[in-house]
């Protein structure tokens, strides 16, 4: 069984821990994925992340429970 | 361009009940459409024949996702979804090409945070390693 070197992955989820269902701006600083801003809306945790000096940050909406997936 | 997997939450299951997480190849992208620029991350999916991404991508790019040409899709797990497809230009790894891409009729319950990059719009465009062990995921654009 393939078990991953540990911190070998950017965990995101220790990264989303306590934003479950919420929007999130991420930004990328060195590799590493950081929180810049969080809302309840887009436009919420844009406008934060903005504020941080983060102008073009990754959005995603966060699951409110996470799931397992088969695609 | 290179990439790095990532760990996701996942809920325990009776076949695995120490498993809290999962490796999935998932990417930073944007998708441009007219003035509209959204950055975020996606699932490369290499048995999705399309490439799909939640409502709220598309409201959030101003389409008028209804409008879109429909395309009705199964996952392995059964079941029927839809999506409308808009042309799009996709911006992966500093790579900009267009595409049509789904946006998904209805928003699940529990959206997922990404989209999903399939055959058509993206493996048809681009070379992919993928190297769970080494944590590397090596696209690179078909000239």
């Amino acid at each position: 069984m393939f078990v991953p070197k540990k911190k070998s992955y950017i965990d995101m989820s220790k990264i989303l821990e306590g934003f479950e269902g919420k929007w999130v701006a991420l930004s990328l600083k060195e590799g590493r994925l950081v929180i810049s801003g969080s809302g309840n809306s887009a436009r919420e945790a844009i406008d934060r992340a903005s504020q941080k000096g983060e102008d073009d940050p990754i959005l995603i909406k966060v699951a409110s429970k996470a799931m397992n997936y088969i695609l | 361009m290179k990439f790095d997997y990532k760990k996701w939450p996942c809920p325990r299951s009776e076949a695995f009940p120490s498993r809290t997480w999962a490796i999935r190849p998932t990417v930073h992208i944007a998708i441009k459409y007219q003035k509209q620029r959204l950055r975020t991350l996606a699932l490369l999916d290499t048995g999705a024949d399309y490439c799909v991404f939640p409502k709220w991508m598309g409201e959030r790019l101003g389409i008028a996702i209804p409008k879109g040409k429909k395309v009705k899709f199964a996952g392995a797990a059964g079941g029927s979804r839809c999506a409308y497809f808009h042309r799009v230009v996709l911006e992966i790894g500093g790579w900009d090409h267009e595409c049509d891409v789904g946006f998904t009729c209805e928003p699940d319950e529990e959206d997922m945070p990404y989209g999903m990059l399939g055959t058509i719009g993206f493996f048809d465009n681009y070379e992919v390693n993928f190297n769970i062990k080494k944590n590397t995921i090596n696209v690179k654009r078909i000239d």
